[in-house]
């Protein structure tokens, strides 16, 4: 089975270690610093404090790769669309086409950030826990007066953690009735319309009934959806705020030239 | 024309650290009409040893052929049919009879045929025709299975393969599923099951594969299977080897119940006779 696009790579790096908030507030900060780079210079800078982090995390590159890849044909479509429906300094012609010099500045800015956007992600993601990331997520929502939409952070970290670990035992349910229906002759090619509910009806009905069962079990075992202890107990250390500080000294350099 | 496997092996996650090798240099023969067991460990490699009897899975070195078909062939998905264990996984008809009709509409046959074979079928599983107006999925898990039977048998296959398919299942439901290969296979059709239940397995098993980290570690006929030291026996097996390692001689290689009291009484009767003997007043 193909691993998925952003999956976590177990290591012990210095990013590794660092607190998933941390890290969470990083990707958000980078991410408006991203699109605040006006310049080829800063978003250069970017790519240089990307590599820097990522020589520190021991990561694979193909971790990288798979994020990218699968928006690289979204990412080329701005970029042609950028580069031939932006008015200015033509640069030749050809039939209707008209590429600009500003196009192509405009092109190549944008795929660049939407670029940088997806390797930071990938960073985070590849190095921290999904379920660490989803404790981070939860404790940042905390003081959010989010009880008054009838939801609270607790609720909304179970929800997210257990659709993360139920994501492969789903594709192993799709693997099942595959050939579950393979066997009785379907071929999913040749009749798309007709394998469809061959497929999703076994599917939602096992999902739901997995749900039901998992509920109930969770109840039995005095889950109420409040608060409490964590498997990861977050603590913010000394070297959480120097990466901090030193990334908001990075920012604001970068948004001062 | 028999399943032939040769050299066979077979890995997950090919060239990533995750590799897991399922199967490894397996050689196997299946004629038509023999009750094949295939038996070992959880994660043994069972599952995936059958996926490759229809062509589901392929392997990445070594040669399968079905009835002297490449597992490629779309004719070998009707030749070698398939119960997986959860049935409830393929379930998704609104009736009964749309269900098992699914399959050998597929291979398209005329309505007249299609009905004729879930009748057929339906009958082989011991189920009333009443059910056909059915949904699957008010059904019970053990009726949900012999659904599922149906479904395989309405191919009418040369081979029937059954992952696990009388567990978790009521007894009664157990027997009628037992009760219905043991018909197939009288009809010809080779049935090859993984099971862990040698308790109703046992007395119709012919032969015996048993698999150990993806590698045959025996095959051969049941009573071979009891010679061997290492493997898993059904309990009526288990308490006879046990008997004569405690020192009544009775003969280990029996495969029911009534054939386990049978040698009992035999050797008891033995037993009275000699000590008769020995006191002659």
């Amino acid at each position: 089975m193909q691993e998925p696009v952003f999956s976590y790579v177990p290591g012990d790096s210095f990013l590794h270690t660092l607190d998933p908030r941390t890290k969470l507030a990083a990707v958000m900060l980078l991410g408006i610093l991203t699109f605040r780079t006006e310049s080829f210079f800063g978003i250069g800078a970017l790519f240089v404090f990307f590599f820097a982090l990522t020589s520190f995390s021991g990561l694979p590159a193909r971790v990288f790769l798979r994020a990218v890849r699968p928006m690289m044909l979204f990412i080329i479509f701005i970029f042609f669309a950028q580069l031939f429906f932006t008015k200015g300094h033509v640069l030749t012609s050809f039939w209707i086409l008209h590429p600009s010099l500003e196009g192509l500045q405009n092109g190549l800015r944008l795929s660049a950030r939407f670029i940088l956007l997806l390797l930071f992600a990938a960073l985070m993601t590849a190095s921290t826990d999904p379920s660490a990331i989803t404790c981070g997520i939860e404790r940042m929502l905390r003081p959010l007066p989010l009880r008054w939409m009838g939801v609270n952070s607790f609720e909304l970290a179970t929800m997210m953690n257990l659709s993360i670990s139920f994501l492969p035992i789903l594709f192993e349910r799709v693997e099942r009735t595959k050939a579950a229906q393979a066997s009785r002759g379907m071929y999913f090619g040749k009749n798309p319309l007709r394998s469809v509910p061959a497929l999703a009806i076994p599917l939602i009905k096992g999902v739901i009934r997995d749900a039901e069962e998992l509920a109930l079990a969770m109840e039995s075992r005095g889950y109420q959806g409040t608060r409490r202890t964590s498997m990861h107990e977050l603590t913010m250390q000394r070297r959480d705020w120097i990466f901090l500080f030193a990334l908001i000294l990075f920012a604001a350099l970068m948004l001062r030239f | 024309m028999p399943i032939i496997l040769e050299n066979v092996s077979l890995f997950y996650s090919k060239n990533t650290p995750l590799e897991i090798t399922a199967l490894k240099d397996v050689n196997l023969r299946i004629e038509k009409g023999e009750f094949v067991g295939i038996l070992g460990e959880k994660g043994a490699g069972k599952s995936t040893l059958i996926k490759l009897f229809n062509g589901i899975l392929r392997p990445d070195s070594g040669k399968v052929t079905i009835d002297g078909l490449s597992p490629s062939s779309k004719k070998v998905k009707s030749r070698v049919g398939m119960v997986f264990q959860q049935a409830a996984d393929q379930l998704f008809c609104r009736t009964i009879y749309d269900e098992i009709a699914f399959g050998p509409l597929n291979f398209g046959y005329s309505r007249k045929e299609t009905e004729e074979r879930v009748l057929e079928a339906l009958e082989a599983v011991y189920l009333d025709r009443t059910m056909l107006s059915r949904n699957p999925f008010s059904l019970s898990g053990g009726e949900m299975q012999r659904v599922a039977l149906a479904c395989a048998l309405a191919l009418r296959p040369d081979y029937l393969v059954l992952d696990e398919p009388i567990t978790g299942i009521d007894p009664s439901g157990k027997k009628e599923i037992l009760e219905t290969l043991k018909k197939v296979k009288d009809q010809g059709t080779a049935v090859i099951t993984v099971t862990h239940n040698l308790k109703g397995f046992f007395p119709l098993l012919e032969k015996i594969i048993h698999l150990q980290e993806g590698r045959i570690s025996f095959q051969g006929s049941r009573k071979e299977y009891l010679e061997t030291e290492n493997v898993p026996l059904p309990p009526v097996a288990a308490m006879m080897r046990e008997l004569k390692s405690r020192g009544i001689q009775v003969n280990p290689a029996v495969f029911t119940v009534e054939e386990a009291l049978e040698e009992i009484l035999r050797v008891k009767s033995i037993i009275e006779k000699e000590k008769a003997e020995k006191q002659p007043e």
